[in-house]
């Protein structure tokens, strides 16, 4: 009971801090561009994509969150599917799952062959890299000859492709081949989905109008981490189990 | 769809495992305890709970270059110290003429591939962050008769879900074909379910389906006895009180010489355990919190209380086999077709049924008997009389009734007896049995009928019930 009152007054907290927020007049007027606090910056000289993208974290964050805790996607924890998404953003959807699959295939392929050789962790890890960095090399090239994707080769996302690749193999070594497939397929298809909603026109000016609109996740998050009913999957997981439950009568 | 959301609140999911079960009960320090192979192994030891000897752990680079390869047994187990669900490990059977050591896949390995693999693990190639690791030797538990049929190469263990020193639920687990011996669900092992109150196996599954035999070789899964069941229920309680975790799957392997062992400690035990046992776990995590359980002895009583019960229906729908008293009311249908309401004694120390002679008058075979009766067979014979009448062929002549099918001899304590057989018809339990009852004189007996082992193949008798 008495833990019920508490997360009450702490929800009430949160609920509130935010409509302090809206109503304290910092934002500017809703149609009418960005906040006052983001003009001034932009005014400063800082890049406005920089800005958006660094409010954006935290909702691509709780989206993550939600994904584990309520659906039940389980992905390569929250720093993996956020960059992934943050390096879409830049390279593209199309031309980054072009190459983030270069890169997992590679990989693959790199540390089966390099499994053959005997060779310690680092080293080994080390040399697949190399080879998924020669590969993705020749995509550029290919792309420099036939004059494809020139404005979205940028060296960030790809970087962050190449280090994904050395979190998918560990976990291919610790949990075996096919956890470590599903595992990539669940941060992809979060990644795709994130992408999509950061790059969603109305969210994108909605954050920009309403900058601190982002504590909100604070609220959510909160929640979330409360939640101790089934996951979205586990209701389908255990679907013959739930068959087979038989309730207590009442007394 | 209520109800069937009602259902679903008794499922453990991972929200409410970890949140509700997991973090109020285990300490971060003990679960860091669990996680480390090496170190609860030491501590089950120091409080006398058997555990399979540790023949040596290298530690870092040093102890590498140090250690006496070739001091290795040719039969051990070679595990990372901090591993995952059973990555990383490697099971030795013995060694063969050129030195190499003989692996479960029938694959085999030289003294070069064990060294690289314990310089992989040192390296962290198992552990959870890949971060530097521990390699250890141990001795291999040898496998059980009773799993001998069911266990692919590797050895089956044993999985007890623990709370508040209660046993929760247990599953067995089998190594496959598939899962290159080892017994790990996820890679392709076998988990089969089992009934905390009798230690017998219920439903299974593999890849997350039920199944109801053992693939290959068609064995049936349910129904089998798990030897040792109450060592093994005090062995996992006792093994939390030592490490002080409040949630913990432990593991227990049965070694054919040594008995139980603990094997490890999962301060995160999975949730897989209540497909393999359909049956839910946050409901029966409820029904013990809170419970002062003292010694492992109130433990397994109240584990049996609370979640037994279940096993009779479990039995009769596993195998087939109606579960039935020593004493019955069934049914005889007489000559002229009406259906004659006795009690009967299951007796499994008879072969056959036998009805008393006056009873059998009234049900209308009064023809039969004073036929058989014409033929003058003393009641009590002795072994030479016997043989005489089967060499006189008297049973031809006998079964020339219409109503004497055949004639049995008899053996008891007291003498032979050469008695008629004649056909009767039936209702125990709801099922119709034809069955050929002999005949003799049980006036001085309290039931007219007792039934013999020949016609109750269909059940199964609880001297209890």
């Amino acid at each position: 009971m008495k833990n019920k009152l508490l997360v009450l007054i702490s929800l009430m907290i949160f609920l509130l801090l935010p409509a302090i927020v809206l109503a304290s007049g910092l934002p500017g007027e809703y149609y009418d561009g960005p906040s006052m606090l983001i003009q001034g910056m932009v005014d400063k000289g800082v890049a406005l994509e920089t800005i958006y993208l660094i409010l954006i974290l935290p909702v691509i964050v709780t989206v993550i969150a939600f994904a584990r805790q309520i659906i039940g996607l389980t992905a390569l924890g929250v720093y993996t599917p956020s960059m992934i998404a943050i390096s879409f953003l830049v390279t593209g959807v199309e031309y980054g799952l072009i190459l983030f699959l270069i890169a997992i295939i590679v990989g693959s392929l790199g540390r089966s062959i390099a499994r053959k050789i005997r060779l310690s962790y680092l080293p080994r890890m080390a040399m697949v890299l190399s080879l998924v960095s020669f590969v993705i090399f020749g995509v550029f090239w290919f792309s420099a000859y036939y004059d494809l994707f020139l404005d979205q080769l940028m060296i960030f996302p790809i970087l962050v492709m190449i280090l994904i690749t050395e979190k998918f193999i560990s976990v291919q070594v610790e949990q075996g081949n096919k956890r470590a497939s599903a595992l990539v397929l669940e941060t992809l298809v979060l990644s795709v989905a994130c992408f999509f909603l950061v790059n969603w026109s109305i969210v994108r000016t909605f954050i920009l109008d309403y900058p601190l609109v982002v504590l909100l996740t604070l609220v959510i998050n909160f929640i979330i981490g409360k939640w101790t009913g089934l996951r979205l999957f586990e209701f389908y997981r255990f679907r013959k189990v739930i068959k087979h439950v038989e309730l207590a009568e009442k007394k | 769809m209520l109800s069937w959301l009602k259902k679903s609140k008794q499922i453990l999911g991972m929200n409410a495992r970890n949140l509700s079960f997991v973090r109020p009960g285990n300490s971060k320090k003990k679960v860091a305890l669990a996680d480390n192979k090496i170190r609860t192994k030491k501590l089950l030891e120091k409080h006398g709970l058997p555990v399979s000897k540790l023949i040596c752990a290298i530690k870092q680079r040093r102890d590498f270059y140090n250690f006496d390869w070739n001091g290795l047994p040719s039969s051990f187990v070679l595990k990372p110290n901090r591993g995952l669900g059973g990555e990383g490990i490697v099971v030795t059977f013995g060694k063969k003429k050129n030195n190499k050591w003989v692996l479960p896949n029938d694959k085999e390995a030289s003294l070069a591939d064990i060294r690289y693999h314990v310089s992989n693990i040192l390296e962290g190639d198992y552990s959870k962050t890949s971060a530097p690791d521990i390699a250890f030797f141990e001795e291999r538990i040898k496998i059980h008769p009773a799993f001998k049929l069911y266990s692919y190469k590797g050895i089956p263990d044993i999985r007890v879900i623990v709370y508040n020193r209660v046993p929760i639920m247990a599953m067995l687990r089998l190594p496959t074909k598939h899962s290159k011996g080892k017994a790990n669900l996820h890679q392709g092992g076998i988990c089969v379910g089992i009934d905390v109150s009798s230690g017998t196996t219920t439903y299974a599954i593999q890849h997350n389906h039920l199944i109801e035999y053992l693939p290959d070789i068609k064995l049936k899964l349910r129904g089998i006895k798990i030897p040792n069941w109450d060592e093994i229920l005090e062995l996992a309680i006792k093994a939390t009180i030592a490490c002080g975790l409040n949630y913990v799957g432990v593991d227990i392997a049965i070694d054919r010489e040594k008995g139980p062992m603990i094997l490890e400690l999962n301060a995160h035990p999975g949730l897989s355990i209540q497909l393999a046992n359909l049956a839910p776990l946050k409901d029966r995590l409820l029904r013990v919190r809170g419970l002062k359980i003292r010694t492992a002895k109130k433990g397994i009583k109240v584990a049996k209380d609370l979640f037994g019960g279940e096993i009779e229906d479990e039995v009769e729908g596993l195998t087939g086999k109606k579960i039935l008293g020593v004493v019955n009311d069934i049914k005889i249908k007489n000559k002229a077709g009406e259906w004659i309401p006795v009690q009967a004694k299951l007796d499994t120390g008879a072969g056959i049924t036998a009805i008393d002679e006056e009873f059998a008058r009234q049900l209308g075979f009064a023809e039969a008997i004073d036929y058989y009766l014409g033929f003058n067979i003393k009641r009590v014979l002795t072994k030479e009389e016997v043989d005489d009448l089967s060499q006189r062929k008297v049973w031809q002549d006998l079964e020339k009734h219409k109503d004497i099918v055949a004639v049995a001899k008899i053996y008891s304590s007291h003498g032979i007896s050469y008695r008629m057989e004649i056909p009767l018809l039936i209702e125990l339990a709801a099922t119709e049995i034809n069955l050929n009852s002999s005949v003799i004189i049980r006036e001085h007996l309290k039931y007219p009928i007792i039934i013999g082992r020949r016609d109750l193949k269909k059940f199964l008798i609880d001297p209890t019930k």
